[in-house]
């Protein structure tokens, strides 16, 4: 090869390496602005008991426009779960300290940030992440479900459905149901050992005790009627009584009277001789 | 010598006791006693009260016999069975003592029970005519026993010939009804013996005579403050005015009587009042 081939050549490499670098750099432009890796981002962080719909690179949107991505979830030491939310600095004073962020979608494969009276969020700080009790019933495995899909399948392609339903009875919801079910069979045998054990004394109570208890009960209502008739009676007689008391009373005040006259009359041997009422003649 | 003192104290609380110890009352006692309370309860108004008294005190004395008391305890019986309305047991408790054979009550007593039977006897329109010679019985006993109830025996006897319309007798009966209220003192009889002659009087048309007696039985009876009676000399007096024709004051003195009369709750005289005030002031 000539010094000018060996020159050409050299430059003509050169020139590779430049576009090649030059393409390299127009790329990793191209990736920053696509994957927002150059704008400047600041870090919110959304909590929730319930992470559902948090997905690392999932976009975070406030009112269906894009402000940002989540860029990890992490779960903490409380059984909380915590996004971290990458939001471009100019959306940054969109999101309030008391807004509140929900998965979105059908998917839930984006989450969105509305609502908040307060001051803007400082950068840093933390928001609520809410997930609906109606959307975790919804997302949450429905063992019933599941079954009815497993029958179906077998149903349609025993074959095929096999493996699926061998998975399926391994799967955790039809472990729940053994474990019930032997629960249940636990429970059943405790409660018929507990009913061996109770049965002398439903023995007893039967034979023994509730004869005397009914024979009680019996005597006590008798009783109850007796002393309902009693008051009955009493309540009848109470006038009659007060009459015949106040009758006695008012004897025993004359008989008193009499009794002071008698004695007045003998202090002053008033009586010499028995008197006669006089009576007149006209009238 | 301590002992001595607890003798001394012993004794002295025996005889203290001795002296607080009271002797029971007699029989006799017992029975005046009783009569007394009869007396009580009848002047208080308490008839039953008093014919439980008169009841014990004549079982007592029948228990000794005291014919006094007996008599006295059964003719008070029959004065409050009488006033009670109860006119048939008053005689029998009366016929106890007349219908008698096994003990000789006092005469005055046997005077009383006749007096007080004649009395019954002209209250019943059965018996009315019976009447005189129960009352005839009780002067034959009075005048033998010379007792006090002699003027209202009479003055029984004057009001019995008033009904009966024999004038002349009932002014001889009023008469010594009045002699012998005057000897005893007796003011309420002694109005009764006036009031009966003014009656009298103004029956026979003797209408100055009847005013003069029914003036003096008022003031009598006003002393007493019986109302009753005081409306009767009045009616009298009202009678005697219409005879002397002098309307006015016997209307005067019949609308007394409706006052006096109304507070006595005389619905008899009341009555007579009015329709004598209504003759008056129809005939004016």
């Amino acid at each position: 090869m000539s010094d000018n081939e060996r020159k050409h050549c050299c430059m003509n490499g050169r020139a590779g390496i430049v576009v090649a670098l030059v393409l390299a750099v127009g790329l990793l432009v191209y990736y920053c602005v696509r994957h927002e890796l150059c704008a400047s981002k600041s870090t919110v962080y959304a909590v929730a008991d319930n992470g559902m719909g948090m997905r690392k690179g999932s976009p975070v949107l406030f009112h269906g426009f894009k402000i940002g991505r989540i860029k990890a979830v992490t779960l903490m030491d409380d059984g909380k779960v915590r996004a971290e939310l990458a939001i471009r600095r100019e959306h940054l004073n969109r999101i309030k300290a008391d807004s509140v962020a929900r998965p979105a979608g059908d998917r839930h494969d984006s989450i969105e940030i509305a609502g908040g009276d307060k001051p803007a969020i400082a950068e840093g700080g933390s928001i609520a992440y809410m997930v609906d009790a109606k959307a975790i019933a919804v997302n949450a495995p429905d063992p019933v479900l599941l079954e009815l899909q497993r029958i179906s399948a077998y149903l349609n392609s025993p074959a095929k459905a096999a493996p699926k339903v061998a998975r399926a009875s391994s799967g955790p919801s039809e472990r729940r149901v053994n474990e019930a079910a032997a629960a249940v069979k636990r429970a059943a045998a405790h409660s018929d050992m507990v009913m061996m054990e109770a049965q002398p004394l439903l023995d007893t109570l039967n034979t023994e005790i509730l004869p005397g208890a009914k024979a009680t009960l019996g005597a006590v209502a008798h009783s109850v009627t007796r002393a309902d008739q009693l008051m009955r009676q009493l309540d009848a007689s109470i006038p009659a009584m007060l009459s015949n008391v106040t009758a006695a009373a008012s004897e025993h005040n004359a008989d008193e009277a009499r009794h002071k006259r008698a004695e007045a009359i003998r202090e002053h041997k008033k009586p010499l001789k028995q008197t006669t009422i006089e009576v007149d003649s006209y009238e | 010598m301590n002992k001595l003192i607890a003798i001394i104290l012993i004794y002295g609380m025996l005889a203290a006791c001795a002296g607080q110890h009271k002797e029971p009352p007699t029989v006799i006692q017992q029975s005046l006693e009783a009569n007394a309370a009869g007396l009580s309860e009848h002047e208080s108004g308490d008839n039953e009260g008093a014919l439980a008294e008169y009841e014990k005190a004549l079982r007592l004395s029948r228990s000794v016999e005291d014919a006094d008391g007996t008599a006295s305890n059964l003719i008070n019986m029959a004065v409050i069975l009488r006033s009670m309305g109860k006119p048939q047991r008053a005689l029998v408790r009366l016929e106890e003592i007349l219908k008698n054979d096994l003990i000789s009550y006092p005469q005055a007593r046997v005077a009383e029970a006749a007096y007080l039977k004649g009395k019954l006897y002209m209250e019943s329109p059965e018996r009315k005519g019976d009447a005189e010679q129960w009352i005839d019985h009780a002067i034959r006993e009075c005048t033998a026993s010379q007792c006090k109830d002699m003027g209202r025996i009479w003055n029984l006897r004057a009001k019995l010939k008033n009904i009966q319309k024999k004038y002349d007798v009932a002014i001889d009966s009023a008469q010594k009804g009045l002699e012998y209220n005057r000897q005893n003192n007796d003011e309420i009889e002694l109005a009764n013996s006036v009031r009966l002659l003014g009656e009298a009087y103004l029956a026979q048309g003797k209408y100055q005579e009847a005013l003069e007696r029914f003036g003096v039985a008022f003031d009598m009876d006003q002393r007493q403050a019986h109302s009753g009676k005081m409306a009767r000399d009045l009616m009298g007096m009202g009678y005697c005015h219409e005879g002397l024709k002098q309307p006015d004051k016997a209307l005067t003195h019949f609308r007394r009587v409706t006052v006096i009369a109304a507070y006595s709750s005389d619905d008899k005289t009341i009555n007579e009042a009015f329709s004598s005030i209504n003759r008056l002031l129809g005939k004016q």
